[in-house]
């Protein structure tokens, strides 16, 4: 894993009287473990990534509480293993990514919102949407009202979003219905503190089974005609016992004065930038002292119509605060105003924009237009929006546009030399279709590879190709990482390809984690002492699933794979041709290999530290290695040359050795300016005997050798 | 409602740079000092080396008050603080409007990671240094802007301690510099190497309002050296300190007859009563480039310069005591080995390759020069280069340059601005194997399609310097020659010109 936790752990078994200080994420797994959760799984996607890992990272903790931990292998599974709830008074808590995880786990999740839940049964999904998202932008909220779930956005400060974990099992429990948690990205990593609970250890768990199963209850099963009655029921019973508990407990925070003239009602989760701007306008302060009446809905599903009525009666105007389209909390606030035939004009996405992110300074703007219509003076807001637009019209008139900065593949990444080869072998073959997956491949959409037709979805590539295969010339090539295999990939795509027969390529990069959202292990992962890898072996299934043509490639070897791909390409052999791309993800490596070599220095032992190097003097400055490769650590420096003035490639010490250089310019013929240094540290005796040889040899022929600073430090 | 206001501090780095750690440390630091403090950030994918941000808020505790609501996100123009690890970075800040004149102080390393763009651009893509500064000065209320990179590396430590020293340094935090190093201390690795670093960054900005020394310049001036007045004193003074530079150049690169050479062809076109500063300048540099062009021989010699071992040594940070292995990576192909053979054989055996189609073959060997058997193969070549007045590659290479100066002197009757302009075409002609083929093909076809219809008067002259400078931009756009090719076509139709014939000419 990426990143370790052990220092945060600690603060996970903090007691009453104690101060918890840490992110969102752990804050939402102490919340967990205070609420006596029975078990806990999920499939690892950023924002919420940290929580798998920190659970993981925990698992003694939740062994001394009988919690029961699984590391699904996609959202689908974490959805179904909620069905422990449906039976059983156990709670359970399950996390993804959302919107992209929550698509994947929308048939479990169906069915078990209409089957209802004993136990109380928490989603916390990592709501990936505006800056910094990887995915597309689609709300979460649409699932929670097609499919009856309630839906939680806490007010982003860790009290609250802790009280809001503990309460959601009791809604849950309330109201016989799985809740959603929805986390937005920066919320996941936000750093503060609560005051902390003592953990809660449930009575049915790991450590306290249970002894029966549950007796046979048909009404239990999502099967007809129990689902007609499991509709009714969700409308007639659970939505209002949901609704009265928000109001008893008081879910939703009213803040502000009472009576006024307009108010504003907010998704819980956009409050502290809302508060940021009412500052602005002299409407509150930095302690969240509103002086315009407001309702923070926490839970913006179900909302409580009494509760909306009660805050907009006697308002000329409310202003709804929604992030994302389309509108639903709106629509809902409109129909509850026009049912109770309130005349109070309602305000939103009007002023506000239908879509994309709510930044301050979007915000700032639909709220000056609100207020400015109503007769209050937003001029504090209104000074900031002008200085806003005076600074970008200043620095758009001296600044020349900057280039972006996109991800990259890591130095040394085992990813990038197949891109290589497969940008070769557009150079060579003509361009051909690529279907991309998620994963850290998708990077190679990005220059200097900008590859890639399309992406349907983690897992997606070859199911995707299916019809293009059908009805192209070329045969496409589908990239899948061993995570995408192992999601989906396998069946969707694998099994399907082999059953109908279609004639595509696939290459699968074996890099041994699920390494875009943090180094997490997979069922293929080395099996070790610390990681939770199985070693299944792809190439097996595969073949036991009827590929015929399957090849293994070594990926820093750019021209065999190569060759490889190009064998693809032309065989008359028809089907499916996958390619396992083998090499372990560098971030993994380095961990492991850094380390140990410092050791064995430090301790006298022989190593040798391998890295590239550019020859200033024959490099002439054109570049087409950094256009083969994108290495962080192949750049550019000074051209040492007084006649030249183009910058040569150089590589810095970010250099891992990895030899993508050298194996792109013999397989590009592109230039000699590439070596690799071999640094031999505490050299043996057969070392240096052998070099005084080769030494004595060159000086014999007019050369000479490396000046010698070790002679003075040999023994 | 209360005027308090937090300090607000927005850290702009690359993924994987460790500027969570940062974050992490001035968290603890600022938790330690009894701040309300919230920090939030944008991980995921973005972190893979990809531009990310951090972002920070601190209040002091005030008695009896509520815990503070902080942003979350950042807000333009909120900004009091802002770090930036690299230069453009920083600009980027900038733009975005966190950086502005009433509040914020700007603590920035100048030091540049390029981007993709600007690395894989086929000529010079990297933004000017100074314009980027400029605009991080001109928007800051403050701007503490130095090389802490290297500082950084002086320290041995990561750039992130010394940022964190230069922050507490210039005094813009309520953030005191023993909670910062009680902060260091309690990490789990490298906590000295860091210490060590923060001191530095403390030291180097600690001083109220200490001048940030200049950033050096990108490019150091060539060093000087001695020239032969007499030999060049024809030319004008940039002229003729590139041409001393290339006498010498071409001397070590054959010997003093082939400097001479070069010099023949350079007094010849200073004969030419058209013949301005601008014109000899470019011809001295690019002539002297083109005459030491890259074949085998060449690539044998520079592989074995003196200097090279000490420069690998240094570079790769081989402590003493350690031996270094070199190991170059070449793959010659038909063009590199016939063409250090007479022209009538390399030509039979070049047109056999042909026949075969085996021009893409080639021998990729990887030969460790640090070795006696290695280091014996390059010298065998590098000594022959005796031979190379007389191989096929040199008689294709003066070919060329003859052509080349042939245009340039014709062009001097014409317009002398498009014979600069045609000088600095050489530009396009480097490199080896692919690169080399693809740079003729552009010369080729720049030639036929533009230089040669400019110097017959196909189309007006007025336009003619500048349809040469935009084909050699446009060759350089992109390595397929697709805006190239789109730019002739482009000025063809413009000029109406029907080029169809010379086309072919060109590609045959």
């Amino acid at each position: 894993m990426e990143v370790s936790f052990h220092e945060e752990i600690e603060s996970l078994t903090l007691g009453a009287g104690q101060t918890f200080h840490g992110e969102g994420i752990l804050a939402v797994t102490k919340g967990l473990l205070q609420s006596g959760v029975s078990y806990v799984g999920g499939y690892q996607g950023a924002p919420v990534s940290h929580l798998l890992d920190v659970l993981l990272q925990s698992e003694d903790i939740l062994s001394d509480l009988g919690i029961h931990l699984e590391t699904c292998t996609n959202e689908a599974a974490a959805a179904a293993m909620l069905a422990a709830s449906i039976n059983y008074p156990l709670r359970g808590c399950v996390t993804w990514k959302s919107i992209v995880g929550t698509n994947v786990a929308a048939d479990a999740l169906s069915n078990l919102a209409s089957a209802g839940v004993t136990g109380g049964a928490l989603i916390v999904v990592g709501e990936d949407y505006g800056e910094g998202a990887s995915v597309i932008q689609e709300r979460t909220h649409a699932y929670a009202l097609k499919s009856s779930i309630w839906l939680v956005d806490p007010r982003p400060n860790l009290p609250n979003i802790v009280g809001m974990v503990e309460k959601s099992f009791e809604l849950s429990e309330a109201s016989a219905t799985p809740v959603m948690m929805e986390l937005r990205i920066r919320a996941c990593h936000v750093f503060g503190s609560f005051e902390a609970r003592d953990n809660v250890a449930a009575a049915h768990s790991a450590s306290h089974r249970i002894a029966e199963p549950a007796r046979f209850d048909y009404d239990r099963l999502s099967h007809p005609p129990a689902t007609f009655r499991q509709e009714v029921d969700k409308i007639e019973r659970r939505l209002p016992a949901a609704q009265d508990f928000i109001l008893r407990h008081g879910l939703n925070e009213r803040m502000g004065p009472e009576g006024g003239e307009i108010g504003i009602i907010t998704q819980g989760g956009l409050f502290n930038g809302l508060n940021a701007r009412l500052a602005d306008a002299g409407l509150s302060d930095v302690y969240g002292d509103l002086s315009v009446p407001t309702l923070v809905l926490n839970v913006t599903h179900p909302l409580v119509p009494s509760q909306i009525e009660a805050f907009a009666r006697g308002k000329k105007a409310v202003l709804v605060v929604e992030e994302g389209a389309p509108e639903y909390i709106e629509q809902a606030v409109g129909q509850i105003l026009r049912k109770a035939d309130l005349r109070t004009k309602l305000h939103g996405k009007d002023l506000l924009p239908a879509a994309g992110e709510y930044t301050g300074r979007v915000l700032g703007r639909g709220l000056a237009a609100f207020l400015r219509l109503y007769g209050q003076d937003p001029s504090g807001l209104d000074d900031w929006l002008a200085a806003l637009d005076a600074h970008r019209d200043a620095a758009q008139e001296v600044g020349q546009p900057l280039p972006p900065r996109p991800p990259t593949f890591c130095t040394g990444c085992p990813e990038r030399p197949v891109f290589s080869a497969m940008k070769l072998m557009r150079e060579e073959m003509g361009p051909v279709h690529v279907s991309a997956d998620i994963g850290c491949h998708a990077l190679a959409t990005f220059p200097p590879f900008s590859q890639g037709n399309s992406i349907l979805g983690y897992g997606m590539s070859l199911a995707s190709s299916a019809a293009v295969s059908g009805t192209q010339a070329r045969r496409p090539i589908s990239v899948m990482g061993d995570g995408g295999f192992w999601h989906n990939g396998l069946l969707t795509g694998v099994a399907s390809s082999v059953f109908n027969q279609d004639d595509g390529i696939l290459v699968v990069m074996n890099n041994g984690y699920s390494s875009a959202t943090g180094v997490q292990d997979l069922p293929s992962s080395r099996p070790g002492k610390s990681g939770r890898g199985k070693g299944l072996d792809m190439e097996a299934t595969l073949r036991d699933m009827g590929v015929k043509w399957v090849r293994r490639v070594d990926n820093y070897r750019v021209s065999k794979v190569f060759d490889t791909l190009r064998e693809a390409q032309t065989t008359e052999e028809s089907g499916l041709k996958v390619i396992l791309a083998d090499g372990e993800c560098q971030l993994a490596r380095q961990r492991r290999v850094r380390p140990a070599m410092a050791k064995a220095v430090a301790s006298g032992e022989r190593a040798v530290r391998t890295r590239f190097w550019v020859d200033e003097e024959t490099c002439t400055g054109d570049h087409s290695c950094i256009r083969l490769s994108g290495c962080p650590s192949l750049t550019i420096k000074p051209n040492p040359d007084p006649l030249r003035t183009d910058p040569v490639a150089h590589v810095n010490n970010d250099c891992v050795g990895c030899g993508l250089c050298g194996e792109v310019s013999h397989a590009a013929q592109l230039c000699p300016s590439f070596a690799q240094i071999d640094i031999i540290q505490n050299p043996g005796r057969w070392d240096r005997l052998r070099r005084s040889v080769s030494d004595a040899l060159i000086r014999l022929f007019g050369g000479r050798p490396a000046a010698r600073p070790d002679a003075v430090a040999a023994e | 409602m209360l005027r308090d206001e937090p300090t607000r501090l927005l850290i702009a780095a690359m993924g994987g740079e460790g500027g969570g750690v940062l974050a992490g440390w001035i968290t603890q630091a600022a938790l330690a000092e009894g701040l309300w403090v919230q920090r939030t950030s944008v991980p995921g994918v973005a972190q893979r080396t990809g531009a990310t941000t951090y972002y920070l808020e601190f209040l002091p505790r005030r008695d009896g008050a509520a815990q503070p609501v902080m942003a979350l996100n950042p807000s333009p123009g909120r900004v009091d603080v802002l770090v930036a690890t690299e230069l453009l970075e920083a600009a980027r800040m900038v733009q975005a409007g966190y950086v502005t004149p009433e509040r914020t102080c700007l603590i920035g390393a100048t030091h540049r990671v390029f981007t993709v763009d600007e690395k894989s651009a086929m000529a010079d893509g990297r933004l000017e240094d100074a314009a980027l500064i400029a605009q991080c000065r001109g928007f800051a209320r403050r701007a503490v802007l130095d090389d802490l990179g290297a500082l950084a590396a002086a320290q041995g430590c990561h750039l992130n301690a010394v940022l964190m020293g230069a922050i507490v340094g210039a005094g813009v935090l309520p953030i005191g510099a023993e909670s910062c190093r009680a902060a260091i201390r309690s990490g789990a690795r490298a906590v000295e190497v860091n210490l060590r670093g923060f001191e530095a960054g403390l030291a180097h900005f600690g001083a109220p309002d200490a001048a940030a020394p200049p950033v050096a310049a990108r490019e150091a001036a060539p060093a000087d050296r001695a020239a032969d007045p007499a030999a060049t004193g024809f030319l004008p003074p940039e002229a003729g300190e590139l041409a001393a530079e290339g006498v010498r150049r071409l001397t070590d690169y054959q010997d003093a007859g082939y400097a001479e050479t070069y010099l023949a062809h350079l007094r010849a076109l200073a004969a030419h009563p058209a013949a301005d500063a601008a014109v000899l300048a470019a011809v001295a540099r690019h002539l002297a480039i083109r005459m030491s062009y890259e074949d085998t021989f060449r690539v044998a010699q520079l592989k074995l310069r003196e200097s090279r071992l000490d420069k690998v040594r240094g570079e790769a940070r081989a402590r003493p005591g350690d031996l270094v292995d070199v190991t170059e990576y070449l793959k010659p192909g038909p063009e590199e080995i016939f063409g250090m053979f007479p022209p009538r054989l390399g030509g039979w055996f070049m047109q056999l390759c042909e026949r075969r189609g085996w021009q893409g073959k080639s021998i990729p060997m990887k030969l460790r020069t640090t070795r006696f058997s290695g280091f014996i193969r390059l010298r065998a070549l590098g000594a022959l280069r005796r031979w190379r007045p007389r191989s096929l590659r040199h008689a294709q290479e003066m070919a060329w340059v003859a052509q080349w100066l042939d245009r340039i002197a014709r062009a001097l009757e014409r317009d002398p601005k498009a014979a600069i302009e045609i000088a600095e075409c050489a530009r396009l002609v480097r490199g080896y194997g692919a690169t080399l083929k693809r740079g003729l093909r552009n010369w080729d076809l720049i030639d036929a399609r533009l230089i040669e219809p400019g110097l017959t008067g196909d189309y007006a002259s007025t336009d003619f310097a500048d349809a040469v400078l935009q084909a050699r931009l446009a060759a350089l756009k992109d390595p397929d020659g697709t805006a190239l090719d789109d730019m002739i076509a482009a000025f063809e139709a413009a000029a109406g010109i029907d080029a169809a014939p010379r086309w072919d000419a060109a590609v045959a």
